[in-house]
Parts: C-alpha cells; structure tokens; sequence
C-alpha cells in the first residue's frame, strides 16, 4: 500500500512568553492510503494541532507534511481534502443544499488552475442522498439537530470527492445516544468509497470501532507513543464492542494512555463499556 | 441502514420551511401586528385628551401650549408644507447616514485587516464621537453654506463612531470553525470577507443601524437650527421665533413619523436578511 500522508520528525511551537509553547515534538507517522488512521491522546497533547498541519491550516516549525507528496497547501488548491470540525461550521444564512454547494462556488468552484474538473449539482444531490438528508436539502441549520448538522458537514467536505478526510473530533459535539448511532452512519459511509481518513478523537472506544490503526499520543509536548493496529474484520456492525478482539484494543490503548500521563479510569473495561 | 438518525420535530417536517426569507414572512412578522399597535394607539389618544381638556380648562395660551386639536389643525391644514420639510430632514439625514455608515464600514475593514491602521484611527474615532456636535454645527455652516451638505456632515459625524465600533466586533465574530473549512478548500481572504466575515458581522451592524439612524435625524435636525431655510429643523427655529406652536409641534410629529416609519422599515429589513440569526429565532 502506498503512503497518503507521510508526517516526518515534526515538530511545532506556538509563539508565546518564555521562547514559545511546544506542542508537538518530533512526530512522525504515516497514513496508507484507503487507511482510517485515529489520533487519540490526553487534551492539549496537540493532536488537533497534528491534524491541523496536515491539513494546510497550520505551518510546521521543523519537519514536514506531505500528502502524496505534496504540500499541504497544494493539497488545498487541488481540493484534494474535505475537512470536518468539531463544530458543524455551516453558514447559518444558506440551506443544507447551499452550504454543500459553497465549495463548488469558492474559486469559481475549480481547483485556482483548473487543477480539478469542478463536481456538479447532482454530484451534491447525490451526496446528500448518501447522509440520508435528501429530504431536508431547503432546510436552514438551525431547524436540523446537531447529527443532522455534522452530516451536512460530512456531505460539505465529500463534494469534491477528496482523497483524504480530515476530522476533527466530528462527533465530540452530540449527545451520547447520537453520537454510538453516528459512528455506525459514518463507518457505513466510509465503507462505500474507503478514502484515506485521519481523525481526531477522545474516545477509545470510538477510535477502536471505525480505525484500521490508531495512534497514541503522548501529554503535551505531544510524540506517538505508540500506533496499534486494530484486527477486527470490517464491515463492523452493532455487537462488536462486546468482542474480546474489540475490548483487547481497548486495553491495549488505555494502557499506552496511563502510561503517557493520562490520568484516565483504572481498566480498559470499564472505559469501553462508557 | 439508511435512514435518519434524528428526525426533526414533526412540525418541521410537515412544512419546510423553504421561504424562510422570504419577504412576505418578513413583512407578517415585522409589522407590528395589532397587538403591538393597538394599546400605544389608545394610551396617545387617552393622553391628547387629557392634554385637550387641561390646557382648555386653565385657558394656557396657544403660544405657550397648543392644543393637540389646533397642532393636528395646522399639521393636516398644510400637509404638503410639512411633507416638503420633512422630506429635506429625511434626505439629509439619510445621506448623512449612508455617508457616515459607508465610511465606518470602509475603516473598520481597514481595521480588522490591519493593527497600525486601528491604532491610527481609532483615536481619531473617538475624538469624533466626543466632540459636542453643536460646537461643530456653526463652523461647518462657516466653512460650507448654508445648503445641505454641511447638514450631512452632521449627520455622517453622529453615525460614524457606533457602526465603526460595531463593525470591527462584527468583523471579527465569524466562527473559527467556518473560516478554516473556508481556507482548508483555498478560500481567498477576499472570498473569506464576503462569504463569512461580512453576513456574520451582519447582526452587530444592524443593532448599530437601529442606534444610528435616530441620530442621524437629530443631527440633521441641529444642523438645520444654524443654517438655510429648508428643512424641520428650521421650521422649529422659524416657529419658535415666532411663537407659533402648532408649527412648532407640527414639525415634531412630523419628525417622529419619519422616525417611526424609518424604524420599521429598519426592522423590516432586518428580518428579511438576519432570519439565521438567534436575535429573530427566539421568538
């Protein structure tokens, strides 16, 4: 498999009193290509800062980012990855459908040198189809529920068709009931294209259910601690987070946690079962 | 598998609300509706009749206090006399308000892009904002005729200071979230300007709208007090020279009529564009 997002010895210091804050120190890692890579550590460890650099958002101060071997930035250009935050992020003023069309319209809905073939609106239609919201296109975000919302920021970033996607912590924000229904809708839509995807998240669980490989980040200043691999068969559904296989991983990551400074609960059991 | 997870209340699903701004909905929410109309109605009425009835039983003369009957007598009496004036006042303070909003916008786009521009201006701001406008009226009088542009000026002066204030808050109130998706798909900061930054900021000019354009009516009411013949601001000062209260107060029902109508409008508006926002979804 080839390499999609390849981190060489990176670190990353924000300006601040006293000659700056390190918050990444040497980080390297890699994403295959096709691959559903999680970053897990304790708050503040700087893994939404790893995300970020790799999305073009922040620059490195040592080592680099290449995506295929591009820049992060050029990565950008080509639209070449769908981001999503946190925070749905929409545009309040515009419908569903117009807030997933907004990327086809910035830069004249090219790639700045016609890179990319601009998508269509049926590709966007279609998109909407796939989050299950079709129906819901002439909707304003406020009058959808925060699932909804982060669904239409789902669609938003697949409408270039992206080879890799970025996510922030994407389910961080719902209720608890929402977010286990959530993973599933997300492992199923993930399914159907297998694009490269690196995701920020703080729950093990989680990261164990939807990712190839996680990654073990350390407490600030943040390094890998350690990438497990997690081999559970896919298509994963419903019930597997009762596996032995599942709660082994679970184990392993709490573990690598503990012992980076993560003032977390006692047993990995106990966390899954959260 | 593929169906949605949370489902929205049942209302919303019945009707979607494709037109949520459109104008007839904006014009059905904003008029106020008889029950915002009606009780101020009957407190005006009820207090003209105590007006009426007072100043006939202690005989007040009409040069010290009209009443309402004769000020609503020469008010109805010359419409179009009333109408010309206040339409002077209006054009001016408006003129003065696009002036004085146009350029605070323009500044604070400046500011929020730059440090050293804010640092410059802002001082110079603020000097605006305090200095007394009747001690300036009579200078630009000096300085620029008697025709309406230094009436204008005045105007612009008073609504400068709280739409630059405002829209360097606005400016910088857009969700972070929504400016990184923006730049993570190589937005321009221009793109970035006029796609997030200016309708976020779109709330905070409005409440500053909702100050400014009062104040640009009195200031071009004032100014009008130093110079030039046109205008309500005049006739106030023509009719207080002469003791002739019904014009008098003629000019200031006049004056609050434009205020009231300029206010709805304002608010019309407001609904129409700022749907979105939590301001017009509370209620």
């Amino acid at each position: 498999m080839a390499i999609h997002v390849a981190i060489e010895t990176v670190s990353k210091r924000f300006p601040a009193k006293g000659g700056g804050l390190l918050v990444l120190d040497g980080v390297s890692l890699e994403a295959q290509e096709g691959e559903f890579l999680s970053l897990i550590g304790p708050s503040g460890c700087g893994k939404t800062t790893l995300l970020r650099l790799i999305g073009g958002l922040e620059a490195t101060t040592e080592g680099r980012v290449l995506v295929r071997g591009l820049e992060p930035r050029e990565v950008q250009k080509r639209k070449e990855m769908g981001f999503v935050f946190q925070d749905p992020s929409l545009l309040p003023w515009r419908t569903v459908h117009e807030n997933v069309l907004l990327p086809l319209q910035v830069n004249g809905g090219r790639g700045r040198e016609g890179l990319r073939p601009a998508p269509t609106q049926g590709d966007a239609d279609a998109l909407l189809a796939t989050v299950g919201l079709q129906e819901f296109a002439r909707y304003y975000p406020h009058q959808l529920s925060g699932g909804m919302k982060q669904r239409v920021a789902l669609a938003r970033a697949l409408v270039f068709d992206p080879a890799l996607l970025l996510m922030d912590e994407p389910l961080g924000a719902l209720d608890e009931l929402t977010r286990s229904a959530m993973r599933y809708e997300l492992l199923r839509i993930w399914e159907t294209s297998r694009k490269t995807v690196v995701m920020v998240t703080h729950s093990i669980a989680e990261a164990v259910l939807m990712s190839d490989r996680v990654a073990v980040m350390t407490a600030r200043p943040g390094r890998i601690a350690d990438v497990v691999t997690i081999d559970l068969p896919r298509p994963r559904r419903e019930g597997i987070e009762r596996t032995a296989a599942f709660l082994d991983a679970v184990e392993r990551i709490q573990r690598l946690l503990m012992t980076g400074g993560y003032g977390g609960p006692a047993t990995g059991r106990a966390a899954a079962r959260r | 598998m593929d169906q949605p997870l949370a489902e929205p209340r049942p209302a919303d699903k019945a009707q979607p609300r494709a037109e949520a701004g459109g104008w007839r909905r904006a014009v059905r929410t904003s008029l106020p509706t008889l029950g915002y109309l009606v009780p101020p109605l009957i407190a005006l009425v009820i207090g003209g009749v105590i007006w009426e009835l007072w100043v006939r039983a202690a005989d007040t003369p009409t040069y010290i206090f009209p009443r309402p009957t004769k000020v609503l007598d020469r008010f109805f009496g010359d419409l179009s006399y009333f109408w010309r004036h206040g339409w002077v006042t209006l054009y001016e303070g408006m003129l003065g308000f696009a002036l004085g909003a146009g350029g605070a916008i323009l500044f604070a786009i400046a500011m929020a892009a730059s440090r050293p521009v804010e640092k410059g201006v802002m001082p110079l701001a603020i000097l605006v904002k305090v200095t007394p406008i009747v001690a300036i009226a009579p200078l630009f009088t000096i300085w620029f005729g008697f025709g309406s542009f230094p009436k204008v000026l005045i105007a612009a002066f008073l609504t400068f200071y709280p739409v630059l204030i405002n829209a360097i808050v606005g400016f910088r109130s857009m969700n972070p979230s929504s400016a990184d998706f923006l730049r993570s798909i190589h937005a321009s900061p221009a793109e970035i300007f006029f796609r997030l930054r200016l309708p976020s900021s779109l709330p905070y000019l409005f409440a500053s709208f909702r100050i400014v354009i009062p104040l640009a009516l009195i200031g071009a009411t004032v100014a009008e007090w130093f110079s030039g013949d046109r205008g309500l601001g005049s006739v106030i000062i023509v009719a207080h020279n002469n003791l002739d209260m019904p014009t008098l107060f003629s000019a200031i029902v006049t004056l609050a009529l434009i205020g009231i109508g300029l206010t709805m409008l304002l608010w019309m508006i407001e609904k129409r564009l700022l749907f979105w926002h939590e301001s017009n979804l509370a209620r």
